[in-house]
């Protein structure tokens, strides 16, 4: 810049008067003047940049530095003015080579990943910026390079990237106390299940050593109430009230010993290609009498022609039996009973909440579906999870025995079936049933 | 002699005196009680009667072990022996019915269901 005022001075004074060269003179010192506040303005600017600026000439000497670059690198400003630029680099300089080249080629650099090596020997990692000086003459008279310390920005994207590793660990964490949950949850499933099979073999073998010891006396009991009934006139029809009740203890009292013994043996099924719907029917036969005393509806949603399936008929007729009267005692007056069969493809693992029975079943097998849905009083969440349950009946005082739904499920059982029963509290219940295909 | 004549092979003495009871109130039927295998066999050898009715669970000689005999022995062979038993105590059950394909009745039966058997049981066998 001192040149250029020196240039400047000369072509005036080949020019002018005296008094031109006096006014001139006030013209230059006014100039002067303007000038040097001009360079004391970029000095100040430069000095009080945050980040580093050199000035290097086309020799990669240094020219220039400003304080932040002393500051960086530890060197007095004395230090660098006149040294290669190669010492404040740790590697390589942007002023080499093919970078150089380019640098010339394109007259700016932009956020170059270099490193700057202290007086300490310390390498700072900065990002460089470089733009080249040229004169009149297009002529390269220097280079500007701007370097910003990427210590405190390294810090924070390493910062950034610990934290986004944290997060991810994190949520690794979640996963796993998901998975664990499932996990845990399965366990609890199959655990309640196998309370269940120890409760019903339990409950088995309990009646496996008492029924002979029950059904002796109930025996003698029949046999005597028959006697009497024989013997009675008929005019005592109280007392022949009375021996109809006693029966019908009878008739009750067995019938759960007989219950409780299908837990017990080991029962074996007489499995043979069965057409359902005729199953269906035939159980529906069998409670006609007591949908017809309570005015109940049954509307029938039956697929014909559905493959035979593999079952005791007996047996299933039994379920479907257990449930059509859970059904119509979960109606009060009037409702509806609807009967569905079909053939599905199995989409999704059988094991859903709720579902009974061992998992027999694979994806893509085909099944036949019986579903008997209630418009009845509904199954409260809390009792969903024991109606499965041997002795589990809200109907003490109507007699239930609550052994209903825990002998389907093992008749389920033993044809490697399965029984869901899907309930809202007020709308009703639906059972389904899913059994292997013949 | 137009009586039918019935021998009830069983344990509970009350059971066997309330099947003679209305057995012989309800028809043609006359009944002899044993309670125990032992005087069961002996009682079918001597009074040979038309049908035996045999409880399977005693204490002593169990049921089918008396069947055997009753079906080793030529003098009673040839009776019908219709089973009673409490529970379905299946092996013996099948053993009996393979071996002898005799007929099986299960525990609690009214009188006239029990009747009912045994007229169904001596039609088939004359
Ligand atoms: N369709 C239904 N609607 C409402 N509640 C039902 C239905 N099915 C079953 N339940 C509930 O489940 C309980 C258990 O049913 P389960 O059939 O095992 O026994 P139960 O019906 O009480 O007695 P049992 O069948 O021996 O007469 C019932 O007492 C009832 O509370
Ligand atoms: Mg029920």
């Amino acid at each position: 810049m001192e040149k250029n005022l020196n240039k400047k001075e000369k072509g005036a004074e080949a020019l002018v008067s005296q008094k031109a060269l006096f006014n001139l003179l006030g013209d230059i010192t006014e100039a002067m003047d303007g000038l040097a506040k001009t360079k004391e303005y970029v000095d100040n600017i430069i000095k009080s940049m945050i980040d580093t600026l050199i000035v290097i000439d086309p020799d990669t000497i240094i020219k220039t530095v400003n304080k932040a670059t002393c500051e960086l690198l530890g060197y007095k400003e004395e230090e660098l003015i006149g040294k290669p630029v190669a010492i404040i680099f740790a590697e390589v300089t942007p002023f080499k080579g093919a970078r150089m080249k380019k640098l010339i080629e394109e007259n700016s650099i932009k956020d170059h990943g270099v490193a700057y090596k202290t007086k300490s020997g310390e390498e700072i990692p900065v990002s460089f910026s470089g733009s080249v000086m040229r004169d009149k003459h297009g002529d390269l008279v220097g280079i500007v390079g701007i370097a910003r310390d990427m210590r405190e920005i390294k810090r924070l994207m390493q910062k950034e990237k610990e934290l986004a590793a944290q997060a991810a660990a994190a949520e690794a964490d979640r996963i796993k106390a998901r998975e664990l949950e499932i996990a845990y949850k399965k366990l609890q499933e199959t655990q309640d299940m196998l309370i269940q099979a120890e409760k019903l073999s339990a409950a088995g073998q309990l009646a496996g050593g008492v029924a002979h010891e029950v059904k002796n006396p109930l025996s003698i009991i029949i046999q005597g109430v028959s006697y009497l009934e024989k013997k009675l006139p008929p005019k005592e029809r109280d007392s022949i009230e009375i021996l109809g009740m006693i029966r019908e203890g009878v008739d009750r009292a067995d019938r759960i010993i007989g219950l409780l013994l299908d837990f017990s043996k080991e029962t074996k099924l007489d499995l043979r290609p069965e057409d359902v719907n005729s199953i269906l029917e035939n159980s529906l036969t069998l409670v006609k009498a007591k949908f017809e005393l309570k005015n109940i509806d049954v509307k029938r949603d039956i697929k014909k022609d559905i493959p035979k399936v593999l079952a005791d008929k007996r047996r299933i007729e039994q379920v479907f039996v257990n449930i059509l009267l859970n059904a119509i005692q979960a109606m009060s007056e009037e409702g509806k009973i609807i009967i569905r069969s079909y053939v599905k493809e199995l989409k999704e693992a059988t094991n859903g909440l709720g579902r009974r029975g061992e998992d027999h079943f694979q994806i893509g097998e085909k099944t036949v579906i019986v579903e008997i849905e209630d418009t009845g009083a509904g199954i409260s969440k809390e009792n969903l999870k024991k109606i499965f349950d041997p002795f589990f009946t809200t109907k003490d005082s109507s007699g239930g025995t609550g052994l209903g739904l825990s002998v389907s499920l093992n008749i389920i059982k033993m044809h490697k079936a399965l029984i869901d029963i899907k309930s809202q509290i007020g709308k009703g219940t639906k059972a389904i049933i899913t059994l292997k295909v013949a | 002699m137009g009586l039918t004549r019935i021998l009830i092979i069983d344990d509970e003495e009350n059971f066997c005196k309330l099947v003679k009871m209305n057995l012989e109130l309800l028809g043609d039927l006359s009944v002899t009680i044993a309670t125990n295998g032992k005087m069961g066999i002996k009682l079918a050898k001597k009074t040979k009667p038309d049908l035996i009715l045999l409880d399977m669970l005693m204490p002593g000689m169990k049921g089918l072990e008396v069947l055997e005999r009753l079906k080793k022995d030529e003098n009673t062979m040839a009776i019908p022996v219709v089973m009673l038993s409490a529970i379905g105590d299946e092996p013996s059950k099948t053993r009996a019915m393979e071996l002898y394909d005799e007929e099986y009745i299960t525990k609690p039966i009214d009188g006239p269901q029990l009747k009912a058997k045994i007229e169904e049981v001596l039609r088939r066998f004359k």
